[in-house]
């Protein structure tokens, strides 16, 4: 058997074992309503139930506002961190200042840090600030650079841009700002859309925030609408298979469609410094 | 067209001194180019003058005004990198306009000024191409053009043509010289090549070891070099220097006892460029250790007891390797030189 052949046959195989979940939260989400987890996909030859996605959308409640809030604070967290995480790790790369390289130590450092560990305190400031019940404390991190990983990731992408492109801005009349923007930038295509896809599995998918700071209804997200199916004694596990299937959709769209341009950010992430 | 003043600029980076105190001056118009060998020093004068980094003491100025605490934007002068630096995101239209948009520069003034830019150098056609779609040569115009569209008062090259290859080194190279006769900017030009110093620069400036050898114009540093250093640094192949001692006003060379040398006593470096020794019947004998026909003229690489030359001449078809000649030469071909440290003497 020739190398070609084992290298398909090792990608079928491991390309199978991803797509396996997908498979099973598809075929669940077709069996008629009772059927559980054990159903098979033979029975969905003559027995699908598609229904269930009608009937899942309307178990969630006001389907468009959860689609609404979950799409704005998605937008806003990809916004705001594209734009500060991609500022600091120009500064990083390209600005020489007194303590700079300890700074990004220290940054990367509160990787250490699990969210739970600062939750309450975070909390009380958001009360304090009056914030509790807004998108304000699920979006303004994100704007605030709260994504050492993704500064570090800016970082290294803007090392690897000749030094001469930025002496030449400089030359031509730039500062940092305007470098960052007219020259940095437009280059960190690949990483743009890396860590915008990053932030937008993290925010689309996030139920912790949402879970600790939304307590309205008209501010729920879809996480947590679907954290509602699960319950003790009634869940309807078909229904909760289909709405997560339409949760997750726009998350295997996206990733596809800028699957070329995340390659390569990760591929240069990794090969660099 | 300005005036640039170095006066006392010196670098270090920490222990490690890259750049000596040096003075020198770009007059009005000229055209200047500062030549040594790699890591002498040139580019970093040349980034200095820029506002790229910052020099560790002395003064620039242009037309008399203080510049070296002036941001790089600030100082008015447009540079043109060894390896382009075209932003690879922009057309060749935006690459040479940018620093107009970055000047705020109305859209209509930019587009006829890239227009006529682009006229200058060639490059109407390729406009809207992007710079990974470019070769070698027209990457350098491009980055020529977004230099000249400035109007600087100063024009900076850090060794434009080192990444070309001869034949468009050669064309750019005239073209380069034809811009300046055509703009009579205020250049300063950075290389190691020393046809590109001897055919464009009024003047040339000699670095080594961050040192400043020798400032003046071309055929003078060539005809009376300054030191040791610039004697085998300018001209191809170098001048021959053949160390030894001179006794009651007598160079000791080969056997022979030749006169003409500055000192009386004392251990000189005799300097002889190859093409201006001869072979006779009688002088320092040289045992003739390999032959070089290059068509046009023939290399003889000699061994003079210890020592090695190199005479090149269009008239040796019959020489052979295992023969020994003896070497004549003019006394005005003879550079005398200090073996200590080099100064001619």
């Amino acid at each position: 058997m020739s190398a070609r052949v084992l290298r398909w046959v090792a990608l079928v195989v491991c390309a199978s074992l991803f797509a396996l979940p997908l498979v099973y939260m598809l075929s669940v989400s077709l069996h008629r309503e009772g059927t559980g987890l054990g159903g098979s996909l033979a029975d969905l030859a003559h027995d699908a139930h598609p229904e269930n996605y009608g009937v899942a959308l309307e178990k969630m409640g006001d389907f468009p506002r959860l689609l609404a809030n979950t799409v704005v604070v998605t937008v806003l967290s990809i916004a705001g961190q594209l734009l500060t995480c991609s500022l600091a790790g120009y500064a990083f790369a390209r600005i020489e200042f007194r303590g700079r390289d300890a700074l990004f130590v220290a940054v990367l450092a509160t990787m250490m840090l699990p969210e739970q560990v600062s939750a309450i305190p975070r909390f009380l400031v958001f009360r304090s600030l009056g914030m509790v019940d807004t998108f304000a404390p699920l979006v303004l991190p994100a704007v605030l650079g709260g994504a050492p990983f993704f500064i570090f990731l800016f970082r290294q992408y803007f090392l690897t841009l000749p030094a001469e492109l930025t002496e030449a801005a400089r030359i031509d009349g730039c500062g940092h700002l305007r470098i960052w923007w007219s020259i940095a930038l437009p280059l960190a295509r690949p990483m743009l859309v890396t860590v915008g896809i990053f932030t937008f599995l993290a925010a689309w998918n996030d139920f912790w925030s949402p879970l600790v700071y939304l307590f309205s209804p008209e501010r729920s997200t879809l996480s947590l609408a679907l954290a509602s199916f699960n319950r003790t004694y009634d869940t309807a596990v078909e229904h909760m298979m289909a709405a997560s299937a339409v949760v997750l959709a726009p998350c295997l769209i996206v990733y596809f469609v800028a699957q070329k341009l995340f390659l390569r950010g990760v591929q240069v992430a990794a090969s660099k410094h | 067209m300005a005036r640039l003043e170095i006066d006392g600029i010196s670098k270090h980076f920490g222990a490690s001194r890259v750049l000596e105190p040096l003075s020198l001056c770009v007059e009005n118009g000229e055209f200047l180019v500062i030549l040594g060998p790699s890591g002498c020093g040139k580019s970093t004068l040349l980034r200095i003058v820029a506002g790229l980094i910052e020099a560790s003491s002395g003064e620039l100025r242009l037309d008399g005004q203080r510049i070296d605490d002036l941001a790089p934007a600030e100082r008015d002068v447009a540079m043109v990198f060894q390896n382009y630096a075209l932003y690879p995101h922009m057309s060749v239209r935006d690459n040479i306009g940018f620093p107009l948009r970055v000047a705020g520069v109305s859209h209509t003034e930019t587009a006829a000024r890239v227009a006529e830019t682009a006229r200058t150098l060639g490059l109407d056609a390729l406009l809207e191409r992007k710079p990974a779609a470019l070769s070698g040569g027209q990457m350098q115009r491009v980055a020529l053009g977004r230099a000249l569209i400035r109007r600087p008062r100063l024009f900076l090259f850090d060794e434009p043509l080192s990444n070309l290859d001869a034949k468009l080194r050669d064309e750019l190279r005239h073209e380069i010289g034809a811009l300046h006769s055509l703009t009579q900017t205020t250049t300063l030009y950075v290389t190691h090549d020393q046809v590109e110093a001897m055919t464009l620069g009024s003047r040339i400036a000699l670095l080594e070891g961050g040192r400043l050898h020798q400032v003046g114009r071309p055929l003078e540093v060539f005809s009376r070099p300054a030191t040791s250093f610039v004697a085998a640094f300018l001209g191809s192949p170098p001048m021959n220097l053949l160390r030894g001692e001179v006794r009651s006003g007598a160079f000791e060379l080969g056997g022979s006892r030749i006169t003409g040398a500055p000192v009386e006593s004392g251990e000189v470096v005799l300097g002889l460029r190859p093409h201006e020794v001869e072979f006779g019947s009688s002088g320092a004998a040289a045992r003739v250790e390999g032959v070089e026909r290059l068509g046009h003229q023939t290399l003889a690489r000699l061994s003079i007891g210890a020592q090695h030359a190199v005479v090149c001449r269009e008239d040796l078809e019959s020489l052979a390797p295992g023969q020994t000649v003896h070497l004549c030469f003019a006394p005005r071909a003879a550079h005398w030189f200090d073996a200590r440290d080099g100064r001619r003497l």
